[in-house]
C-alpha cells in the first residue's frame, strides 16, 4: 500500500546576505516497494520533491517485479520469453548496470539467479515466510540441493542481450531475471542523484536498510553508523558523511541446519544458501554499485574484497558468525579502521 | 660558636614552617593533575572532539563552505588537514582542524601564546586568545545516529 | 645628612623600582598558555623591599613596576595587566601579612606565600575575563612554577638580608 508521511518541516533561522531562502526539511516513504521499505530525508531550498521520488519508487518496484505481471513490461515479461522486449528506461538502465556489475563481480553478482533464488526462498522460509517457525527438513533441503546443478548449469547457459538504440532487452537461456541483489542500492543511488540534484547536503536516503545513502547532519555532522549485529552494541560503529553504505547480512533471514548456516543469500557459483561469512559492510559513494558487491564480498571473502575494493573504490568490512547470531569482524579497510568511532 | 651539625639542623629547624607550606601547596596543585586526568579520562568521547569557539565570551558564527554555522566545530568529521580563519577582537586568527584535533595555526597577536600551546587533541584543554577575544573550548562530542540492523 | 639620606633613599628607591620592572618585562617572555599569566619573579625585589621599606613605599614601587611594564610591553589595561595588578596586590598582602605577622615564616615561607596568591589571584580574574573555569586548566603547570621561583626567590632574600653591608647602607637612607 501506498503511504505518504506528511512533510516535516523544521525550519533553522537563516539570515543570509542576499538570497534569503529558508531551507526546509522533507521527508516521505513508500513503504511496501522492492520487499521492504524505502525513506527520504532531505533538507533544501528548492521545494518538495518527494512526489516525484514517490513516484519513481513505485514505478521502479512494479518494473523490477519478477513475479508478477504487469501494465507495463516488467522483468515478468521478459522472464516469459526470449524474444527482445522493448522496455522503458529506467528498466533498461538498470538491466544494463546488472550485466555490467555481472562482469565486474567476476559473476558473484548474476541478474539470472531467479530460479534459484525462489527455490531457496520456497525451501527455507516459504513463499510467504510461512515457514518462519520450524523450517526446513533434511529431506526438502536435500530436494532443492538435487535440483541445484542444473539450474547453475542453466543460469550458466543464460545470458542477457541488451540493445542500447532499440532500448531492447533479450533473454537468452531459461535462467530468469531477479535483480533483488541489485534494485534497493540503484534506487537509493537514483533517489540520490535526485535529491544532491536541488542542492541537498543534509540528507538521508534509507533504501530499506541494506542501502542507506547520506550527507551529514543537520548540524553538518557525519553520522555515526553503527551494525547493530554485533557482539557488543555499538561495537562497530563509524563516523562517515557524505557516504553511500551498503550492508548484505544473512541475519535478516537465516537458519542453521546441522550446523550450517543458510541463508537468502545465494552463491552463484554453487548455486548454494550457504557462505563462510554472515555480514560484509561497504562504503563508497555508488549505492548500486556497492549493494552488488556487498553480496559479492559476503561470498567471495577478503582477498576479493581487499581486490575489488582496491580497483571499484570502496571500504569493506567482512564479518563470519563464529558466535552463531552475532557478527564478528574478519577483515576491515585500513582507512575504514580510522572511522571507527569505538574499539575494534 | 656553633659547629657545622648544628648550622645545619638550626637550617631546617629555621625554615620548618616555609617547607611545611610549600609541601601542603605543592600537594594541592598536583591534586589538580589528578582531578584533570580524571576528568580526561571519563570524557573520553565516545564519539571524538567537539570545539567551540567564543569570542567575548559567546559563541560566535564561522560559516563553512555550504554557508552554514560549523560552529560547534565536529573534528571527529575532520578527515583531512584544514584551516578556518576568524576575526578576533583585533586581529584574525587561522585555526588548524585536523582529526580530533584543533590548534591556532596563526594569530596577529603579541604573545603568541595561543599558538605556543599547539595541537589540542583532548578534551578540556581550551586555547586561549586574550588579545583577541577568543577562547577555544574542546569538549567531547556526539553527532546523529543511522542504525543498521 | 638628611638631604644625603634623602637622595640615597629615592636612588634606592628607583634602583628597586628598576630592577622591578626589568624583571616584569623579562617574564612576560615566558607563556604560560594563557596570555598574562607570569611567574611573578619580580616578588624578589618587592619582597625584599618590604624587609627594607616596610608597607607604602614597597606598595608604590610593586603598583608603578605593573603599571609601566604594561606601558613597556604594550598590554595597560588589558586583560594581562589586570591579572598582573590584581596578582601584584594579593601577593603584596601576602607578603606583607608574612612578614609582620607571620613571624615564624622566614622571607622562604613569605615568598611561597606571595607566589601562590600570584598565581591563584591571575587564575581568577582570568575567569571573570574569559567566562569560563576551564582556565584553571594551566594552573597546576603555573602553580608549581612558581612555588619554585617563590622559593628560589626566598633563599635569595634571606641571603642579601644576611649581608651587613647592605643592610647597614639601607638603614642609613632610612633616616
Amino acid at each position: 500500500m501506498k503511504r505518504r508521511l506528511l512533510p516535516s518541516l523544521l525550519l533553522p533561522v537563516l539570515v543570509l546576505a542576499s538570497c534569503e531562502k529558508t531551507p526546509v526539511f522533507y521527508s516521505g516513504s513508500n513503504i511496501d516497494v522492492f520487499h521492504s521499505f524505502f525513506t527520504w530525508n532531505y533538507e533544501t531550498t528548492e521545494g518538495d520533491i518527494s512526489d516525484e521520488i514517490q513516484d519513481f519508487t513505485f514505478r521502479l518496484g512494479r518494473l523490477c517485479d519478477p513475479y508478477s505481471e504487469s501494465t507495463y513490461q516488467n522483468l515478468w515479461s521478459i522472464n516469459q520469453t526470449n524474444d527482445p522486449v522493448a522496455v522503458e528506461d529506467d528498466l533498461f538502465d538498470i538491466l544494463s548496470l546488472a550485466v555490467d556489475l555481472q562482469e565486474k563481480t567476476e559473476g558473484y553478482f548474476n541478474p539470472l539467479i531467479g530460479k534459484l533464488t525462489l527455490l531457496w526462498k520456497e525451501t527455507l522460509f516459504g513463499l510467504d515466510g510461512e515457514k518462519r517457525n520450524e523450517g526446513p527438513t533434511r529431506e526438502e533441503i536435500k530436494a532443492a540441493e538435487a535440483q541445484v546443478p542444473a539450474l547453475v548449469r542453466e543460469m550458466e547457459a543464460s545470458s542477457l542481450v541488451l540493445d542500447p538504440e532499440a532500448k531492447t532487452v533479450q533473454r537468452i537461456g531459461d535462467a530468469h531475471i531477479d535483480l533483488g541483489g541489485l534494485v534497493k542500492g540503484y534506487s537509493t543511488e537514483r533517489v540520490k542523484q535526485m535529491v544532491q540534484g536541488i542542492g541537498s547536503k543534509h540528507y538521508v536516503i534509507n533504501g530499506g536498510q541494506s542501502s542507506i545513502s547520506f550527507g551529514t547532519t543537520k548540524d553538518g555532522n557525519p553520522y555515526n553508523v553503527s551494525l547493530q549485529y554485533s557482539v557488543v552494541p555499538k561495537e562497530n560503529t563509524y563516523s562517515l558523511a557524505n557516504s553511500d553504505i551498503s550492508t548484505s547480512a544473512i541475519y535478516e533471514q537465516y537458519l542453521y541446519v546441522d550446523g550450517i548456516a543458510y541463508s537468502h543469500v545465494i552463491n552463484p557459483k554453487t548455486g548454494l544458501p550457504n557462505a563462510d561469512y554472515s555480514m560484509a559492510f561497504l562504503v563508497g559513494n555508488n549505492s548500486a554499485l556497492l549493494d552488488a558487491f556487498s553480496t559479492s564480498v559476503m561470498i567471495a571473502g577478503p582477498e576479493k574484497a581487499r581486490e575489488w575494493g582496491a580497483k571499484f573504490g570502496f571500504e569493506y568490512a567482512l564479518f563470519d558468525d563464529m558466535f552463531k547470531g552475532y557478527a564478528r569482524l574478519v577483515e576491515e579497510s585500513e582507512t575504514l579502521t580510522e572511522k571507527r568511532v569505538s574499539a575494534k | 660558636m656553633e659547629g657545622e651539625e648544628p648550622k645545619k639542623k638550626n637550617f631546617f629547624l629555621r625554615h620548618l614552617f616555609d617547607f611545611v607550606l610549600l609541601v601542603v601547596l605543592s600537594l594541592g596543585t598536583a591534586s589538580f593533575f589528578v582531578v584533570r586526568a580524571v576528568q580526561d579520562s571519563t570524557s573520553i568521547p565516545e564519539s571524538g572532539l567537539s570545539a567551540t569557539v567564543l569570542f567575548e565570551g559567546k559563541q560566535m558564527e564561522i560559516v563553512g563552505e555550504d554557508g552554514k554555522n560549523r560552529n560547534p566545530i565536529d573534528l571527529n568529521s575532520v578527515h583531512a588537514y584544514e584551516e578556518i580563519v576568524i576575526q578576533g577582537r583585533r586581529t584574525t586568527l587561522t585555526i588548524g582542524l585536523k582529526h580530533n584535533a584543533i590548534g591556532v595555526v596563526h594569530s596577529g597577536c603579541p604573545g603568541q601564546e595561543c599558538v605556543h600551546v599547539g595541537w589540542v587533541e583532548s578534551p578540556n584543554q581550551p586555547i586561549v586568545c586574550a588579545y583577541n577575544g577568543i577562547y577555544i573550548d574542546v569538549k567531547g562530542s556526539s553527532s546523529g545516529d543511522i542504525i543498521i540492523g | 645628612m638628611d638631604r644625603r639620606a634623602g637622595i640615597k633613599k629615592l636612588t634606592t628607591i628607583a634602583l628597586l623600582l628598576a630592577m622591578a620592572l626589568t624583571l616584569s618585562i623579562a617574564e612576560s617572555f615566558i607563556p604560560f598558555g594563557i596570555p598574562g599569566l607570569k611567574l611573578g619573579l619580580a616578588n624578589l625585589v618587592i619582597l625584599l623591599a618590604i624587609y627594607y621599606y616596610g608597607f607604602w613605599i614597597p606598595l608604590a614601587i610593586d603598583l608603578a613596576r605593573v603599571v609601566v611594564a604594561s606601558l613597556f610591553t604594550g598590554t595597560f589595561l588589558g586583560m594581562g595587566f589586570v591579572m598582573s595588578l590584581s596578582g601584584a596586590v594579593v601577593s603584596f598582602f601576602l607578603m606583607y601579612l608574612g612578614y609582620r605577622v607571620l613571624k615564624f615564616f622566614t622571607p622562604v615561607g613569605v615568598s611561597i606565600m606571595g607566589a601562590y596568591g600570584h598565581a591563584l589571584a591571575q587564575m581568577f580574574v582570568a575567569v571573570a575575563y574569559l567566562g569560563s573555569w576551564g582556565v584553571f586548566y594551566y594552573f597546576p603547570v603555573m602553580a608549581l612554577a612558581s612555588l619554585a621561583t617563590g622559593t628560589l626567590n626566598g633563599f635569595l632574600v634571606e641571603a642579601i638580608l644576611a649581608n651587613r653591608y647592605l643592610s647597614h647602607f639601607v638603614e642609613m637612607t632610612k633616616r
